[in-house]
């Protein structure tokens, strides 16, 4: 079935869900570029570090994501409001955590395996997903380039992409992946390779995401909510491993707490 | 029953007005403030038992009053409009269905405290519910940590969670609310069994444990004025921001965020209720 009248939309948020969340802040090195809140505190509780090498699909029964839970049938689940404050302005995104790995060493230059999981839900393709470096022990003092060799979304391989890796990377720190020209999606990750050492081993791992909804407050505290038509009703797949990330305007995420509701239908 | 259509939401819809005159320097130091101990409508709330603490409900001193849906229907939040009148204090009102609180704990200590509250039970296993200490009498103003041992929404006894760390300076008056975070991976709260504090912070005091599930929220706008009695725009949620079921014996609850204003402020809107 599909939500298609607005009864059906009424009927179908009464009989939907409510998430509410927080969490507390993670140190940046870097205001502005985007933080995973995967391994923050708070309600949900923080996410593991993912396994190494492959790493995993994870879904709604990984610990750290949102309490989602399948709809029942042939129904489909869809994102109809949000509202979110945090004590620091930025924009956050609701992401479907589709593949994470870890076990990446911050200071090896030659080409170290991936050779990700298949993505399980939905967008097996690729198409549309996106895919960030993301930072589970502290790297070293010095910036560097990744470059990643990936399958985009239509089965080729061997494409490259690159992502900076910022002086310090934090945990929690993420770092966009600018995918190779004509590339609308990854599929795999097969490996990565530095520029030259960071300087501290730490531990980084790839992350291939789907945003389903990303919302924006210019001042902290005061909050944001976006409602169905706001949000274009975007699907949530079954399976979804719904968690947030961030860009702060400032050096670290703040606090945050707010409430996400579902239709089923 | 429930709600299956637009017409539906559009029948019989009731509301419940609340307005809450709210202290200066509102939660200071901590990240939420809780109007249960403020009035007007609703009325100041009961200060929880000790030790175990109780089961709230709609008839609990404290809780808004709402109406009661036709028989065999279920009651449905419609709407919530809520405005802050006071220089300066922008933030949102989150609006909670306040499940268990407790009492009697003293934040002059560091050993282990027991609680062990009784367990939740409108509604939910403990899945989606939130924990928080909540300051009955100020305590001291040296900064610490608290951590609580609980059981988790699958009834897993004995989760630790991490320690949530909150300032110093000014002491955490009446009303001054800390969410606590959970253990990795868990979701929600059944009970809490004991506190532990990090650091004395130098008052007894009295705070509790309160358990809570999140129904809607509004963002009231910040509105810096000068004679502290100007309305703030305020801010309303319709049913495609906020329908959500309502327990039929639900502790309705508001919470904002501290303000650091020296003027009193007033938190004043109303709650829209449909059954079906």
């Amino acid at each position: 079935m599909a939500i298609a009248t607005m009864d059906e939309l009424v009927a179908g948020m009464a009989a939907g869900q409510q998430m509410g969340f927080h969490k507390v802040s993670l140190a940046n090195s870097t205001s502005g570029l985007p933080m995973s809140l995967w391994t923050a505190a708070g309600s949900p509780g923080a996410g593991s570090t993912p396994a190494s090498g492959a790493g995993v699909a994870p879904t709604n029964a990984t610990g750290g994501c949102l309490a989602f839970t399948d709809p029942g049938g042939a129904d489909s689940a869809y994102l109809t409001a949000i509202e979110l404050a945090g004590s620091t302005a930025g924009q956050w995104s609701l992401i479907d955590r589709l593949v994470h790995t870890s076990g990446l060493d911050g200071t090896v230059t030659t080409s170290q395996t991936v050779n990700s999981a298949a993505i399980t839900r939905p967008d097996a393709t690729g198409e549309g997903v996106e895919l960030f470096v993301e930072c589970y022990t502290q790297l070293g003092a010095s910036n560097r380039t990744l470059t990643v060799t990936y399958t985009n979304q239509a089965g080729t391989g061997s494409r490259t992409g690159t992502a900076l890796i910022p002086p310090n990377m934090r945990v929690g720190g993420m770092s966009a992946v600018a995918l190779q020209a004509g590339d609308t999606g990854v599929r795999s990750v097969q490996s990565v390779i530095l520029s030259a050492s960071t300087g501290t081993a730490g531990n980084f791992g790839m992350t291939l995401l789907r945003r389903v909804a990303t919302l924006a407050a210019n001042n902290a505290a005061q909050g944001v909510q976006h409602d169905v038509f706001d949000l274009g009703m975007p699907n949530i797949n079954s399976g979804a491993c719904l968690a947030f990330m961030m860009y702060a305007a400032a050096t670290s995420t703040g606090t945050m707490q707010g409430l996400l509701r579902t239709a089923t239908g | 029953m429930t709600v299956t259509s637009v017409a539906d939401l559009n029948s019989g819809v009731r509301t419940s007005p609340f307005f809450k005159a709210i202290t200066p320097n509102f939660g200071q130091n901590v990240n939420l403030g809780s109007s249960w101990k403020l009035g007007v409508v609703p009325d100041v709330g009961v200060t929880p038992p000790t030790g175990v603490g109780e089961v709230t409900t709609s008839a609990t001193v404290g809780a808004l009053s709402i109406p009661a849906p036709a028989s065999g229907n279920q009651m449905y939040l419609r709407s919530f409009r809520a405005s802050l009148v006071e220089s300066s204090h922008a933030s949102p009102v989150l609006l909670f269905d306040r499940l268990v609180h407790t009492s009697g704990l003293v934040a002059n200590i560091t050993t282990e405290q027991a609680v062990n509250s009784v367990a939740v039970a409108r509604g939910t296993s403990g899945e989606g519910v939130l924990a928080f200490m909540e300051v009955y009498t100020a305590i001291g103003g040296t900064g610490s940590t608290v951590s609580m041992t609980y059981t988790n929404q699958d009834g897993t006894t004995g989760k630790v969670s991490p320690t949530t760390a909150f300032s110093g300076g000014t002491s955490p008056p009446t009303g001054a609310l800390i969410p606590l975070c959970l253990a990795a991976g868990d979701t929600g709260v059944r009970s809490v069994e004991s506190v532990t504090l990090g650091i004395s912070t130098g008052t007894a005091g009295d705070f509790g444990i309160t358990l809570a599930r999140r129904i809607a929220s509004v963002y009231a706008q910040n509105d810096v004025v000068t004679n502290g009695f100007t309305p703030s725009p305020g801010r309303k949620a319709d049913f495609l921001d906020c329908l959500s079921p309502i327990y039929e014996d639900a502790c309705l609850w508001f919470v904002t965020t501290r303000t650091t204003g020296t003027a009193s402020s007033r938190l004043m809107g109303e709650l829209g209720f449909v059954d079906a």
